[in-house]
Order: C-alpha cells, then sequence, then structure tokens
C-alpha cells in the first residue's frame, strides 16, 4: 500500500495504491471509485477492504479523494460532480503509469458508480466496469439524502437546517450549484461504453438498477457493453450488512476475474 | 502549506497526512499537533473535521500530522498483543519521532475527539513532549449540577420539547436511516473522576496547557461550567480552559458550528500555546 498524490498543481489528488500480490498476472489494473462526499466517510472501510481483496488476486489497484473531499486539496465547498468526473481521468492515468498495465476496469461505489460511467460515456477507456449500489438519478438520491439528515437529526436538540436554501447537507457543504449539479445526474440518459462489460453488484433490485440493466441490455446486442449481474439479497435489509460483509467484496473480484 | 501522505513507524504500519508550514509561516516554538481517529472515522475525521483543522492550524505555522491509529482506517494492525489505550499511546509516540525526524518540533499538542481524547490523555500523561492537549467531549461524569437542572429546568426547555415532537414525527414517517445510526456500538473506558483529576494536576504541574471542549451532543454534559463543578480548583489553573458549544451536535454536523470550532481551536494554539512555549524556549 502506497500513497500517491497526482492531479494539477492546484487540484492535488491524495490516492492509495495497492501493488498486485502473488505471481497471477492481471491485464487490467482495477480503480476504485468511492463515494462523495456524504457517503465517503461510512463506506471508507468497505472500500478500503475491496481495494486490499482485489490487491491479493493480482489487481494493482488505485483509490484515491476526489477534489475537495477526503485528504485531497480543496475546500469541501469547492467540490462537484463535473469536476469528480475528471477527477476519475486524472486517477485513471496515474494508475496506469504506476502499475504498467494496458488497461483499467473501474468499480463504482453509489455516487462515485455515476462518476465513473460519466467518465466512460465521455471517453475514458475502460475494460469493465461495476456499478456497485450506483446512483441512478441523482434527484432520487439528493431527496434519499436529506430524508436520511432529517430522520438522523430528529435526535438533536438544535438540528442543523439541512434544507435546499441551506447550503449545507450530511455534515458537508452543499451549495446550490453543487445540487443542481447532483440532481442533473442520470445514467439512464448517458450510457457507459467500456469494452467489456457494465457489472451490476446490488443488494435489492431496486427498480432503477432494472431499469438502467434494461437500457443498458437494449444496448448489448448492438455492439453495447455486456451486462453482468451480481445480487447478493443476503445483503439486503441492512446497508450496514452491505457495506461491512465481504460477501459482496468477494463477489466484485470474482467477477473481474478472467473466466 | 503543503502537504504529503507517508507511512510510518516501526512496522511501517502506520499511515497519515502531515500538513507542513510554509518556513517563513513557521511559529517558533509552535508545538506540531497530533490529529488521530475519532472512533473508528479515518484520519479525514467526521464531517471531514480534522482536515479542516490540520490545514488551518497549518497555515497558522504549525506542523500537523493527522494519521490512523493501528488497525483503523488505513494503518496495519500492530504486531503483538496490546489493550487499547496501550497501543494507541505507542502509534501516538511513533508519530512523534516521525514527525521530529521530518524536521518538526520536539513539543506536541495532541487532540482528540470522543475516545480519540482517551488516546490524547494517556499519551499525554505517559509522555512529557506533549505540552497542550484537547479533549472534545472527552472525560465527563454526572455532577449535583447535573442532576439538579435534570429534575427541574431541564424540562422546561423547549428546544427538548421540539425534539420530542420531532422525534415521533420522523418515526412515524419512517424512510431511510443511516448505516450505524439505530444503537450504541461504542463502549469507552473512562478514568474515575479522581484519577481524571489526578493525571490533570500532573499535566498541568508539568507545564502541559488543557483545553477541555464539550458539545450539546454531549448527554452527560448539561451546562457551561461543569467542568468546573468536575475538577475543582484546577479549572482555575492558568494553562486550563474550557468552553462549551450548546448548539453543536457530537462530530460538529452543523457548518456554522463546525467553523466556530475551528477559529477556537486555532485561537488557543496561537493566543496560548504557541507564545507559551515561546517563552519556554527563550528562557
Amino acid at each position: 500500500m502506497e500513497p500517491v498524490s497526482f492531479g494539477t498543481s492546484d487540484r492535488q489528488l491524495l490516492g492509495v495504491y495497492y501493488p498486485p500480490e502473488g505471481d497471477q498476472a492481471r491485464d487490467a489494473a482495477v480503480l476504485v471509485c468511492g463515494p462523495a462526499p456524504q457517503e465517503y466517510m461510512r463506506t471508507h472501510w468497505a472500500v478500503r477492504k475491496l481495494a486490499a481483496l482485489l490487491s491479493r488476486r493480482g489487481f494493482p489497484v488505485l483509490r484515491f479523494d476526489y477534489f475537495a473531499t477526503g485528504d485531497s486539496a480543496g475546500e469541501t465547498e469547492e467540490g462537484r460532480p463535473s469536476l469528480w468526473v475528471e477527477d476519475v481521468g486524472a486517477a485513471a492515468r496515474e494508475l496506469l503509469d504506476v502499475s504498467g498495465a494496458y488497461a483499467i476496469s473501474a468499480v463504482g461505489l453509489r455516487l462515485g458508480a455515476a462518476l465513473a460511467s460519466a467518465a466512460s460515456a465521455e471517453g475514458l477507456e475502460l475494460e469493465d466496469l461495476v456499478l456497485w449500489e450506483p446512483v441512478v438519478q441523482g434527484g432520487a438520491y439528493v431527496d434519499e439524502l436529506r430524508a436520511v439528515a432529517a430522520r438522523k437529526y430528529s435526535e438533536l436538540l438544535f438540528p442543523p437546517d439541512q434544507s435546499p436554501g441551506s447550503g449545507q447537507l450530511l455534515g458537508y457543504a452543499f451549495p446550490a450549484e453543487v445540487e443542481a449539479e447532483t440532481r442533473a445526474v442520470d445514467l439512464l440518459a448517458r450510457r457507459p461504453c467500456p469494452r467489456g462489460r457494465v457489472i451490476f453488484a446490488v443488494a435489492e433490485e431496486r427498480p432503477e438498477y432494472l431499469a438502467l440493466r434494461a437500457r443498458l441490455l437494449e444496448g448489448a446486442g448492438s455492439g453495447g457493453p455486456a451486462v453482468g449481474w451480481i445480487h447478493r439479497p443476503e445483503e439486503s435489509g441492512s446497508l450496514d450488512g452491505a457495506l461491512l460483509s465481504s460477501v459482496i467484496l468477494t463477489a466484485i473480484a470474482d467477477a473481474l476475474e478472467p473466466s | 502549506m503543503r502537504e504529503r501522505a507517508f507511512t510510518f513507524g516501526t512496522h511501517g504500519n502506520l499511515f497519515g497526512v502531515l500538513s507542513e508550514p510554509d518556513p517563513a509561516e513557521a511559529v517558533p516554538g509552535a508545538p506540531a499537533v497530533l490529529l488521530a481517529n475519532m472512533g473508528v472515522n479515518h484520519r479525514v475525521g467526521a464531517n471531514r473535521l480534522w482536515v479542516d483543522l490540520a490545514r488551518r492550524l497549518s497555515r497558522q505555522g504549525s506542523h500537523v500530522l493527522r494519521f490512523d491509529l493501528s488497525g483503523l482506517g488505513d494503518s496495519l494492525p500492530r504486531p503483538g498483543a496490546h489493550g487499547d489505550l496501550e497501543r494507541a499511546t505507542l502509534d501516538l509516540r511513533e508519530a512523534m519521532d516521525f514527525v521530529r525526524a521530518k524536521g518538526g518540533p520536539d513539543t506536541f499538542a495532541v487532540m482528540g475527539l470522543c475516545s480519540g481524547a482517551d488516546s490524547a490523555h494517556a499519551v499525554a500523561v505517559a509522555d512529557p513532549r506533549v505540552r497542550a492537549v484537547v479533549y472534545i467531549d472527552g472525560f465527563v461524569w454526572r455532577t449535583p449540577g447535573f442532576w439538579l437542572r435534570y429534575w427541574t429546568t431541564r424540562r422546561l426547555e423547549p428546544s427538548r420539547w421540539r425534539r420530542y415532537a420531532r422525534r415521533r414525527a420522523t418515526r412515524r414517517r419512517g424512510g431511510p436511516r443511516e448505516a450505524g445510526e439505530a444503537a450504541e456500538i461504542y463502549q469507552r473506558d473512562m478514568p474515575t473522576p479522581e484519577q481524571f483529576q489526578k493525571d490533570l494536576r500532573t499535566l498541568l504541574h508539568r507545564g502541559t496547557a488543557v483545553l477541555a471542549l464539550y458539545t450539546g451532543g454531549l448527554m452527560d454534559y448539561a451546562y457551561r461550567t461543569q467542568i468546573e463543578e468536575m475538577v475543582g480548583d484546577l479549572a482555575r489553573h492558568p494553562l486550563f480552559e474550557s468552553d462549551y458549544f450548546p448548539r453543536a451536535d457530537h462530530l460538529f454536523a452543523d457548518l456554522a458550528e463546525h467553523q466556530k470550532l475551528l477559529v477556537r481551536l486555532g485561537a488557543w494554539m496561537r493566543d496560548r500555546v504557541a507564545p507559551a512555549r515561546a517563552r519556554e524556549a527563550s528562557a
């Protein structure tokens, strides 16, 4: 595990690179794109575990913090999805450089899945793309975060204002323009185009996942990517279970291994 | 200010980010600041609190290392069998050695929130290089003044009735909840009041500055001067300060309260800790 810094001088990003272990050489390195920023902290352990697992399976792996999140440069209010899509590209270039691999697959968790998907739609060359509990539509995602905030902060004597004009959401700055960009996320509108497969990794069959899968399957016959589906219903009912269990992580690693 | 990430420690298992001040802005005598985990949150801190604090203090002229204790965040487990506080103390001491080896000072301020205050306290007592320590929602016990309020004025506070109505409405609505929100899964072993007072006396007499901060999110801390009831005369020691953020929750989720905390800690380091260390160094 090696810390790496990359990006431009005014947008330094911090990542953690995991060299491949063992003698099972893989064709593609794996870029792990975590959520940001409201779900960043509580998914860190799962992202770290996945990166370590993939590295033990022989993949070179990079995970990283987007601009203005985690340890990367930038004030929290400066971060926004359009910049983070650029960061996915910068991280992919860094991973190719540091690993010497010729191809990259990406695993995106929650908003990270939408960002990796957008990067692919904008031309980032990927082998496989894993959509792990993906945020399919930004509007529903923001509404869900607000509902979580309302419930969570109902326990406080002085709950922080989480209304749309408040400029904050779940402990992070969330200016109106960032909310607008986040709401504009729509995986149904811009399909990713990896060379290999788009693989879903989900705990429950949510309608938006099924809609996206159907949309991708439409294109699969006409040169679009093949579609994979990892469904682990035993993980459902508890987000804690999905994030802390190794079952889904192992299934993702299995799916990325060449058959 | 520049930041670099490192792995360090005797076993190379610790992971942290060092914020270094611009040489022209480095404050002579300012202790380096150590920030470790808040509970199981990694070094970034809940709501990015440690990142914001590290950068603020570094811009004020201090070296700041935020890092993960063994087995948490990106740090690997430490070999051997150790209790939690013993392990944290070893980690924090290795963090001090690392900062020093990177050209930082040989005195330190250790800041901890919640269970992070436990490890900050343990290393402060154990290592004389610690010249300042901050406990945020650290040690607390119920005092006679707490119970008096508990049974009288507490029930008259409008904020409590508003919360009661809000909780009922939210539970009726149902909906999504955040992972780990439902149950209290952390257990802390606090020192007895007598042991804490003894430790505090040792620290203050040794010349270590102490800042105890409390939030309205800590159920057992009910009013601004409860700390004076808890530690008696020691609260009037010139090296001791306390403050209370009644509107803040335990993790400073509200951005205004988050900002207030950064300002408070920045001012304490700039106006109290750094000058005292500079005087000491020139004496």
